[in-house]
């Protein structure tokens, strides 16, 4: 755990670090960034693959390519915006393969939009649970940029960066997120 | 909420949450006590909630997949990874908060469920059994429900059953004159009027559940347990004694347990058209699930399987149960047919 704020962060000289140690071919630098890591991208690719195992895999192989890649590597922002970038790309990819597999279940993709009345009737549930599911009936595009902000990993334009939009584009669909949600808490506090 | 909050965009006070924002921002945000306000109170609410960690239904942690992952690489290089010795631990800024992996269910869903769906049971008769010793002919009615549905069965002494979902009731012609034995598959509530000189017997399995007058539930979906739940009176399971307001279960070999953790009107619930969960794994109560619904439920993630639910479900339609479990689970529901496949956000 960290004990103070500069602890927390990845620091520009941090990231050079990196990749220097990762040019020379030190693979403990590669763990550093597997630790540090690891957990939010799984999440990420989880996202887009709908399965945990699958979703490891996806997070190995960036890691492994970027391995492999490491003496030529470097980052065109940081290095968690190439992570995040790597990972959803992979992701998507396996997604889009999966899709053409199980055409026939994913032709019945329907989520269920939240309705107001059953959001009182859950009056009890927990708040965690009901942003969850808020956030699920977003847009496609406004819920993967919220999440890979909520990550906390990336700054707006690193996010803008990963979804290929620009910062303002990304900026509305955070804000967009962000305002569906405090309804939820506002209408769960009343 | 004054003007001096809302001329701080709310993405600048997401930042501050995030702790990104740059110190002029931060600045202005004290100096302009947005931080204080009830809007931003809920800024922040909906900043800590969203925090996600899938720690608990990861299939691994993230040394076992480290260590995964320099195997595969070992096998094409990694060796010489210099121990440099300036390296430290930069890179340890704490995951996301864990969310409560319990999730409650909450049946009373008014406008999602409906509470309607209890069939009469299909009441079979006749089947002949091969007169063996006696040729005394017996006639067995055989009472069963399908997944969703329920039945009352009044039998000819006058005790009650109501049988629950996916099960099937064996009664056989004599019953009622010198015993009283019938045979269950799945699970029933009885409740059985006095006769000191009759026992009531309910057969799951190589299991005897013995009864002189009382108020008991047996369930025994599974050949290799059987569980009986007693409101009121004794019971006896085999040779052992459950007294009122004991849940006993009975393994493959006939030992019986009671379990004191165990709540009768839990275990007792489905006489009122509830299925109440105490803080199950979901993969432990699909099997439910589908007997209550009628559906094959799926899980298109294995790890879903670990999240926890809690709570009671009334029956209703296949879409009532998508609807409360991508609710209350915050999972997403793909259905197709009756099937119901259970995927992680």
């Amino acid at each position: 755990m960290p004990s103070t704020w500069s602890e927390t962060y990845v620091t520009e000289r941090d990231e050079k670090d990196i990749v220097i140690r990762l040019h020379a071919g030190d693979g403990r630098a590669l763990e550093a960034l597997h630790r540090r890591y690891w957990h939010s991208l799984v999440a990420s690719a989880s996202r887009y693959v709908y399965d945990s195992d699958i979703a490891c895999d996806v997070v190995q192989d960036v890691f492994v390519d970027l391995w492999e890649r490491r003496a030529i590597w470097h980052p065109r922002s940081s290095i968690a915006a190439y992570l995040y970038g790597a990972v959803r790309n992979r992701a998507l990819s396996v997604a889009r393969h999966n899709r053409v597999v199980e055409k026939h279940r994913w032709n019945e993709i329907d989520i269920a939009p939240l309705v107001p009345d059953s959001l009182e009737s859950l009056e009890a549930a927990d708040l965690a649970t009901l942003l969850r599911s808020r956030i699920l009936s977003l847009p496609e595009r406004c819920r993967e940029t919220f999440l890979l902000y909520r990550s906390g990993d990336l700054t707006v334009a690193e996010v803008a960066q990963v979804m290929e939009v620009s910062t303002e584009t990304a900026k509305t669909q955070i804000k967009r997120a962000v305002a569906a949600l405090r309804e939820v808490v506002r209408s769960y506090r009343k | 909420m004054g003007d001096k909050q809302r001329s701080i965009d709310i993405l600048n006070q997401i930042e501050y949450l995030a702790g990104r924002a740059d110190r002029d921002t931060v600045s202005r945000m004290e100096a302009s006590r947005v931080t204080e306000g009830s809007e931003f109170g809920i800024l922040k609410e909906v900043w800590e909630a969203t925090s996600v960690d899938s720690d608990d239904t990861l299939p691994v942690k993230e040394r076992e997949a480290w260590a995964a992952l320099e195997a595969r690489i070992n096998s094409s290089g990694l060796a010489q990874s210099s121990h440099s010795e300036n390296a430290k631990d930069i890179y340890v800024r704490p995951l996301w908060r864990s969310f409560k992996s319990r999730v409650m269910l909450y049946g009373a869903i008014a406008g999602l469920v409906a509470t309607s769906v209890i069939g009469i049971a299909v009441i079979g008769f006749g089947k002949t059994q091969p007169a063996s010793v006696a040729s005394i002919k017996q006639m067995t009615s055989v009472y069963t429900t399908a997944n969703g549905e329920r039945g009352r069965i009044k039998l000819p002494d006058g005790s009650s059953v109501l049988l629950s979902v996916a099960s099937r009731l064996e009664v056989p012609e004599a019953f009622g004159r010198q015993s009283r034995e019938l045979r269950l598959e799945g699970e029933a509530y009885f409740d059985v009027i006095h006769a000191s000189d009759a026992p009531f017997v309910v057969l799951t399995g190589h299991n005897r559940t013995t009864v002189l007058g009382t108020q008991f539930g047996v369930r025994a979906y599974d050949s290799t347990e059987t569980r009986v739940a007693v409101r009121s009176g004794k019971v006896s399971v085999n040779e052992a004694v459950v007294s009122a307001a004991e849940v006993a279960s009975v393994n493959l070999a006939g030992a019986v347990t009671v379990d004191p953790k165990e709540d009768v009107e839990a275990s007792l619930a489905f006489t009122s058209g509830r299925l109440v969960m105490t803080d199950l794994k979901l993969r432990d109560v699909i099997d439910d699930l589908n007997r209550w619904y009628d559906t094959d439920v799926q899980l298109g993630d294995s790890a879903v399987g670990n999240l926890h639910v809690r709570g009671a479900l009334v029956m209703g339609s296949i879409n009532d149960l998508k609807g409360i479990l991508e609710l209350t689970l915050g999972i997403r529901v793909l259905r197709t047919g009756r099937t119901l496949t259970l995927y992680l956000l």
